[in-house]
């Protein structure tokens, strides 16, 4: 008899597994920040891959669902990063700096393209080379359909070239991007406008139509004057500065509205050596524009007057006498934001030399076929883009009033699928429903495509799921804006984006929610060893016939990467 | 060489010397100054071991459980709430047959809070299964630290060393240090009985049926009843090597002896001078310390006690209910024997009151003057 009680053998033969009564499982959910994301991107991927040091690899996994890397992350509002689990933790990761330090660093690789295009018969036309209509023709294009974009002038990129001022997104990246969808073989057609040059009956050849004409047409204040001479329109400024043309300007501009147009207009006054206020007519908490731009705006001197609504524009002495009347807020309107009333006999004059109207852009319907249905400014469509009229899709701005480049990217990438479907004669409603990113509305077209890979639990992972001893408190890396001073002297690109030391450090903070990126947790915790390891590599798999259910590979996992579940008795 | 250093710290020379592997403590006052100086030594890569740092006294003991299972020497040190925080894994250890040292600084049990020195820690673990020495001076510890090892690993049990709180752990004497090499030709490396092969997986401490636990117990009963030999054998090699040697047991004082004084830990330095100073007297007195409580010196004292009339003992610690432990483990060994004078039960110096000459002086001259004591527990020094 040993000292001791020792198995002088193994002790497989005792099936400790028999005792367990819940089970652990490896299963990857959805973070935040995908499920956010209008684009779809799969965001907790590619940082995973950046934290590798393989930014090409990252390029490509944003480039699944998104041809604008370089545009998102410098022009998106970052959804994302207000869904970061990390912003409960400390600071939300800069996720739209890693796009952009991915996409940048791609580009300088210079690789070739290669050209997909031809394998299908079908052809498919697209009119407008805006976001939407652009994300649907390269999909479409990987999709291995014949696309052809119609472009109404004589650039493409719709919005992106005319209505972003290129201190926010150089035009360069934009011919980059849009260059790298060319190459895939679509061909662009420019100044053949919808309408005039180009008619519905032009496009018999053309087994489905996009439509994706976005909203250009300035909304009308229908106040006194407001139609006068050099009063102009906040998108009609920004396109003739975009194409570079002459802009006739005073010293004094002011500028209606509270949007993200007017911030752009605002930002380009300052550029062009004038003075910009912004009169808008409910408070700061109410503006429409995204916060960081309004912070740059207020860095850059620009004025804004809140709670100030225009009722009168008229002419003295070469000056513009703006007649105003001061708001206070009200019960909530139907967008949910509290409605401005004016305070009565509270009348003042506000004087500038140059007035610019950016209170909202509308769309144009005297094109559209007939038997598209619109409502409160929109066409309306299924939600994958489909309209009442067989084989046309629609989608951006033009179907939407949530109207961001990463909206308008995430339906026309929606609108490929389902064409796909529609041409392929398969449901695109079910179809969509397979490939929800968390419960939607974005989708990943890359689960469309290889369904059997990358699985994802459509459950998003919220912050008290995550074990966050195994995380220590870092900084959110900034990216390095230039001086006000020098900045506001051109056009030039405001901020300088991450070095690659940066993007690793920044990429390093994610906490990867819901993806196991093999940190060894369970396998070093398990009491029974029954986390199996296949040579030095993590297998995922548990070994039931030991694991006793205890969960603490469930309860040490830092991301929530493995899920529990009682065993069926 | 000679150094001038802290009980403590020549509890610390002990385990650099010992070549230890594994060190996991938690930090306890009277304790604390032993894991700092460990520590630091670890961290400044002047120790080669590793330190495990853990939250808790269970865990401490926990983690040596699994290194010594995996066949290294380890340490740990504790005193007071953090030794009966260690309680389970103190039986886990000893069931396991695992050669751990472990230091206590005696000091006493909350509530009241006091940090001070008391026996009532180290003995309230007597049950567990360790075999326990008391340590005198500062040089005792260091050289019990040193013997402790080959105990532990000779007979396959754990081994908890024991010094009073500050009255050692944190005054200084000069301590003769051995060399590493002098110790190196003392300590063999350890060689553990089922060394771990992953290759063939055993399990260890499985169950044991009724059909075979009491043998399991047999075995550390049997392993206990070692300790004596193996214990001087020790001790007489250590002597040899580096000249001092402490035994299980020492007399001092009178060789033979109507009154017989009994104490362990430093209460012994104290009553050296008292006993000289009575024998300058007249009178009939020695003293016997004892040094190894666990297993208990039986035959040891009963060769020095069989001469005497009277035997005082006196007890820093209590076992509510009976009395002071050694007087009590004392009356239990002399029950089958022919010769059994009367034991006088002495209670003092309780959470760190100093236990004074006058004081012993107290317990020798009433043991005199009394045939039998009047009762069962005479306390000494306490305030009406």
């Amino acid at each position: 008899m040993p000292m001791i009680s020792i198995s002088l053998g193994h002790m497989d033969w005792n099936k400790t597994g028999a005792w367990r009564a819940q089970r652990p499982f490896y299963e990857d959910k959805t973070p935040p920040c995908s499920a956010a994301c209008p684009a779809g991107n799969d965001i907790v991927a590619f940082i995973q891959k950046t934290t590798q040091g393989d930014f090409e690899g990252a390029w490509n996994l944003i480039k699944e669902e998104n041809p604008f890397p370089g545009i998102c992350g410098r022009v998106c509002f970052h959804p994302c990063e207000s869904k970061c689990n990390r912003a409960s933790y400390d600071e939300p990761i800069a996720i739209h700096a890693l796009e952009r330090f991915v996409s940048d660093f791609a580009s300088n690789l210079n690789k070739k393209i290669e050209k997909v295009k031809g394998v299908r018969k079908e052809k498919v036309a697209i009119i407008g080379s805006g976001p939407a209509g652009m994300s649907c023709a390269y999909h479409l294009a990987k999709l291995d359909y014949d696309v052809t974009v119609f472009e109404s002038s004589s650039l493409a990129g719709g919005m992106l070239r005319r209505g972003i001022p290129s201190y926010r997104l150089p035009k360069d990246v934009l011919d980059r991007e849009i260059s790298n969808i060319v190459a895939l073989g679509v061909e662009i057609r420019t100044e053949m406008p919808f309408g005039e040059k180009l008619e519905l009956d032009d496009l018999k050849d053309y087994q489905a139509i996009f439509i994706a004409t976005g909203a250009h047409q300035s909304r009308d204040l229908h106040i006194p004057g407001g139609g006068g001479k050099s009063v102009f329109s906040g998108l009609g400024l920004l396109k003739k500065i975009n194409l570079s043309k002459k802009v006739k300007l005073g010293d004094k501009v002011a500028i209606i509205g509270g949007g993200n147009t007017a911030i752009d207009v605002a930002r380009s006054v300052i550029r062009l050596g004038k003075k910009a206020t912004i009169l808008y007519r409910r408070s700061k908490e109410e503006m429409p524009a995204f916060e960081d731009e309004i912070a740059d705006a207020i860095e850059e001197e620009v004025k804004i007057r809140y709670l100030v609504n225009p009722i009168r524009i008229q002419q003295k002495d070469g000056m513009k006498r703006l007649e105003c009347l001061r708001m206070e807020l009200g019960e909530k309107d139907e967008s949910g934001r509290r409605r401005p009333v004016p305070i009565p006999n509270s009348n003042f004059f506000f004087e500038a030399e140059s007035v610019i109207i950016a209170a909202g852009e509308e769309i144009e319907v005297s094109f559209l076929p007939k038997g598209l249905e619109k409502k409160e400014g929109i066409v309306l469509t299924q939600r994958d883009g489909s309209t009442g009229i067989k084989g046309i899709f629609a989608g951006g701005d033009l179907t939407s009033n949530q109207r961001t480049v990463a909206h308008a990217i995430g339906s026309g990438k929606k609108a490929a699928l389902a064409m796909d479907c529609y041409l392929k004669g398969k449901d695109s409603e079910e179809a969509l429903r397979q490939i929800l990113i968390g419960d939607g509305p974005s989708i990943s077209i890359f689960r469309y495509l290889h369904p059997q890979e990358r699985l994802m639990n459509p459950h998003v992972v919220t912050f008290d799921e995550l074990n966050t001893d195994y995380f220590e408190p870092s900084r959110r890396q900034r990216e390095f804006k230039g001086p006000v001073k020098k900045r506001t002297k051109g056009f030039g690109e405001v901020t300088s984006g991450f070095t690659e030391g940066v993007a690793l450090e920044e990429a390093e903070r994610c906490f990867s929610c819901g993806t196991c990126v093999e940190c060894e947790n369970c396998y070093v915790f398990c009491p029974d060893a029954s986390i199996v390891k296949t040579g030095e590599i993590l297998s995922h798999q548990v070994d039931y016939d030991f694991c006793k259910g205890c969960g603490i590979c469930f309860s040490e996992c830092p991301r929530g990467a493995i899920s529990l579940k009682e065993e069926a008795r | 060489m000679k150094k001038v250093i802290t009980g403590n710290q020549a509890v610390a020379y002990g385990v650099i010397l010992s070549r230890v592997d594994v060190i996991s403590a938690y930090p306890i006052t009277p304790q604390t100054t032993i894991v700092e100086e460990l520590s630091e030594l670890t961290a400044s890569g002047r120790l080669k071991t590793v330190f495990l740092k853990v939250e808790s006294e269970h865990s401490a003991m926990a983690a040596l459980i699994g290194a010594s299972t995996g066949g290294v020497r380890c340490f740990t040190a504790t005193s007071s709430q953090g030794l009966a925080y260690m309680h389970e894994m103190l039986h886990w250890a000893s069931g396991a047959r695992l050669p751990i040292v472990l230091v206590n600084v005696n000091r006493a049990i909350a509530p009241p809070w006091n940090i001070w020195s008391d026996q009532s820690d180290s003995l309230s673990q007597r049950d567990t299964g360790w075999v326990q020495l008391y340590c005198e001076h500062n040089q005792e510890v260091l050289d019990t630290v040193l013997q402790a090892y080959r105990i532990a690993e000779s007979v396959k049990l754990p081994v908890m060393v024991v010094l009073d709180a500050y009255v050692l752990s944190h005054t200084s004497e000069a301590v003769e240090i051995p060399t590493m090499e002098e110790v190196d030709a003392f300590l063999p490396a350890y060689c553990p009985e089922y060394p771990i092969d992953t290759q063939e997986p055993m399990a260890f401490s499985t169950i044991a049926t009724p059909d075979h636990f009491l043998e399991f117990r047999y075995k550390i009963q049997k392993a206990m009843e070692q300790v004596p030999e193996i214990a001087k054998k020790v001790d007489g090699e250590f002597r040899s090597r580096f000249g001092r040697g402490y035994g299980a047991i020492e007399r001092y004082g009178k060789e033979e002896a109507e009154i017989l004084l009994i104490t362990s830990g430093t209460v012994t330095g104290t009553s050296r001078i008292v006993i000289e100073k009575l024998i300058g007297k007249g009178n009939s007195v020695a003293g016997l310390k004892i040094k190894r409580f666990r297993p208990f010196p039986t035959e040891e004292i009963y060769k020095e006690i069989k001469g005497a009339k009277k035997v005082a003992v006196i007890d820093r610690n209590l076992s509510a209910g009976v009395g002071g432990i050694f007087a009590q483990e004392l009356r239990a060994s002399l029950y089958s024997r022919e010769e059994r004078p009367q034991i006088f039960g002495f209670i003092s110096g309780l959470g760190g009151r100093d236990i004074t000459p006058e004081l012993i002086e107290e317990a020798i001259q009433y043991t005199t003057e009394h045939p039998r004591p009047e009762e069962e527990i005479l306390w000494l020094g306490l305030k009406k």
